[in-house]
C-alpha cells in the first residue's frame, strides 16, 4: 500500500510518477465529492480535475502533520464551491436537476431498474439528490466521506454542536426520503 | 383497636399480601382484619389492584395529548445516535420503549441503521478511464509553483550580484534610502539624530564633574592597556607582511634579472649572427 506522505514528498521533489499515482488513490474520491456537489457527470469530471490542479499548486503549502484527507477534501469543497458560483453567474442548459443527470452521475441503471434490482447506491444518489445543499454536504463530509466531527467544524467553520445537530438532521431527512422512494428499505 | 394497631396493620399491608410475615405476626394481623372493618376494606382494594389490568390502548396517546404533545420529533432526535449507539443509557431506554410502541418511528431507525452500512460507499465513485491522462495533461510542465518562484528569485538574485555596478547600485539606493528616512523634512526618522544629540548632551549634563575626574584617569589607564597590546600585534603583522614582500620581490627580482639576461642573450647572440651573415655575403 503506497503512503501518502511518501508520494507527497515525492511530488514535492518533482517525482511524476508519484503524482500520477496520488491522483490515481484519490481520484475516485474527489470524483465522488464533485459529482455530490455538482451533480452533473461532464462538470464534475472538468471540476475534479480543476480539483487535482489546485492539489499540484498547492502541495507544497501542505503540512506534513496534517492529516492528507481533510486536507483534499477541503480544496475540493472550495474549487466547488467556486464552480458552483460561477455557473450561478453564467447559468448552463444542465442546471437544472433532473433524474436525467443523477443518471449520468452515477453511470449505473435507470431509477426503474435500480428500485427493482434494489440497488441501493442508487437509491441513495436520487433521495439525496433532493435534498437541500447544506444537508447533502454535511452528509457527504460525515456520513460518505467519514471526516471526524471537529474536521467539519473546522472545515465549515461552525460550532460542533451545530454540526452534530445537523448531521442527525439531515440522516433522518434522507431516511424520510429513502422510505419514500423505496418502502421496503430497511426493512 | 387502637390507631397504633391499625396503623401498624397498614405498615405490614404489603407483607401480608405478599406472605411475607412471620406466622406470629401474620396470625396478630388476621386476628385485627376480623376486629376492623376499615382495614379489612383495605385489604380488599390492595388486593384488586395487584391484579394487572391491561390499560386502553389509547391511553399513552391521549395523556400525551393533553400534556406534552406527541413525542416522536423527541424520538427521531435522538434516533441518529441510537443507531450509533451513543446515547447515554437512560435516553438509550427511553428511545428504546418509544420504538416499541411507535411502528413509524420504529422503521425509520431500521432504515438510518441500514444508511449507515450503505453511505460510506458513495464515498468513492469512479470517473472514466479519460480522467487521469486529462489531469497530468493539464498538470505536465508545470513546475511546483513555490518552487518556481524561489528558483526565479535565486537567479535573479544571481544576475544582480554578478553585475559590477552592483557595489554603486546598492551605495546609491542605500543613500536614497537614508535621506527618505532621516534627511527629508517629513521623513519618518528625521527627528531622530537631534533627539540623540539631545539626549547626549542630556546624560553628559546630569552628570556630576566629580564622578567624571574619578572616572578619566581609570579609562585612560584603560585605553592605554588596550593600545600596549595592540600596537605590538601590529608590529608583529607589519614584520611578517614586510618578510614576506622582501622574500618574495627578491624572488621576482631574481626571476626577472634571469629572464632579462636571457633576452640579452638572445639579442647579443642575434646581433653577432647578423654581423657574420653580412660578413659572409659580403
Amino acid at each position: 500500500m503506497l503512503d501518502v506522505a511518501t508520494l507527497l514528498e515525492r511530488c514535492r521533489q518533482g517525482d511524476d510518477l508519484a503524482w500520477e499515482a496520488l491522483v490515481r488513490l484519490f481520484q475516485a474520491r474527489v470524483y465522488a465529492v464533485a459529482s455530490s456537489y455538482m451533480r452533473n457527470a461532464e462538470e464534475a469530471r472538468d471540476v475534479a480535475q480543476e480539483i487535482f490542479v489546485r492539489v499540484y499548486e498547492r502541495v507544497e503549502s501542505f503540512h506534513e502533520d496534517r492529516a492528507f484527507l481533510p486536507w483534499i477534501l477541503r480544496v475540493s469543497r472550495n474549487v466547488c464551491i467556486d464552480a458552483l458560483r460561477r455557473q450561478k453567474a453564467r447559468p448552463r442548459a444542465t442546471d437544472v436537476l433532473s433524474e436525467e443527470t443523477v443518471q449520468v452521475a452515477s453511470a449505473g441503471p435507470t431509477p426503474e431498474e435500480t428500485t427493482a434490482s434494489g440497488s441501493a447506491r442508487d437509491l441513495l444518489y436520487r433521495a439525496m439528490d433532493r435534498m437541500s445543499d447544506s444537508d447533502r454536504e454535511i452528509l457527504m463530509l460525515k456520513e460518505i466521506q467519514g471526516l471526524k466531527v471537529e474536521e467539519i467544524a473546522n472545515l465549515l467553520k461552525i460550532p460542533i454542536g451545530t454540526v452534530k445537530s445537523r448531521c442527525n438532521r439531515a440522516r433522518l431527512d434522507l431516511a424520510i426520503r429513502v422510505r419514500r422512494l423505496d418502502p421496503s428499505y430497511g426493512a | 383497636m387502637t390507631d397504633v394497631t391499625c396503623r401498624t396493620f397498614i405498615e405490614r399491608l404489603d407483607d401480608l399480601t405478599e406472605g411475607r410475615l412471620s406466622p406470629a405476626d401474620r396470625r396478630a394481623a388476621e386476628e385485627h382484619l376480623r376486629s376492623c372493618p376499615g382495614c379489612r376494606e383495605l385489604e380488599r382494594v390492595a388486593a384488586e389492584a395487584g391484579d394487572s389490568v391491561a390499560p386502553p390502548a389509547d391511553l399513552l396517546g391521549a395523556v400525551l395529548a393533553i400534556t406534552s404533545g406527541p413525542t416522536c420529533g423527541s424520538a427521531r432526535a435522538r434516533l441518529g445516535d441510537h443507531v450509533d449507539h451513543l446515547l447515554e443509557p437512560t435516553d438509550e431506554e427511553m428511545v428504546r420503549m418509544h420504538l416499541e410502541g411507535c411502528d413509524e418511528c420504529d422503521r425509520l431507525a431500521a432504515v438510518l441503521a441500514r444508511l449507515a452500512a450503505d453511505l460510506p460507499s458513495l464515498a468513492e465513485l469512479e470517473p472514466d478511464a479519460r480522467f487521469v491522462p486529462g489531469v497530468l495533461a493539464r498538470t505536465s510542465g508545470r513546475a511546483m509553483p513555490a518552487a518556481v518562484w524561489t528558483a526565479r528569485l535565486a537567479a535573479g538574485w544571481r544576475r544582480l550580484a554578478h553585475r559590477p555596478r552592483i557595489a554603486w547600485e546598492g551605495a546609491y539606493a542605500g543613500s536614497i534610502l537614508m535621506l527618505l528616512l532621516f534627511g527629508a523634512p517629513n521623513a519618518p526618522f528625521a527627528d531622530v539624530p537631534g533627539k540623540a544629540l539631545v539626549l547626549v548632551r542630556t546624560v553628559q549634563a546630569s552628570l556630576p564633574a566629580e564622578s567624571a575626574a574619578l572616572e578619566a584617569p581609570r579609562i585612560g589607564l584603560a585605553i592605554r592597556s588596550r593600545w600596549t597590546g595592540m600596537k605590538g600585534r601590529i608590529q608583529d603583522a607589519t614584520h611578517d607582511v614586510t618578510t614576506t614582500v622582501k622574500r618574495r620581490s627578491s624572488a621576482a627580482w631574481d626571476g626577472l634579472k634571469q629572464e632579462l639576461g636571457t633576452m640579452w642573450d638572445r639579442i647579443a647572440s642575434g646581433r653577432t649572427r647578423n654581423d657574420s651573415n653580412k660578413g659572409e655575403r659580403r
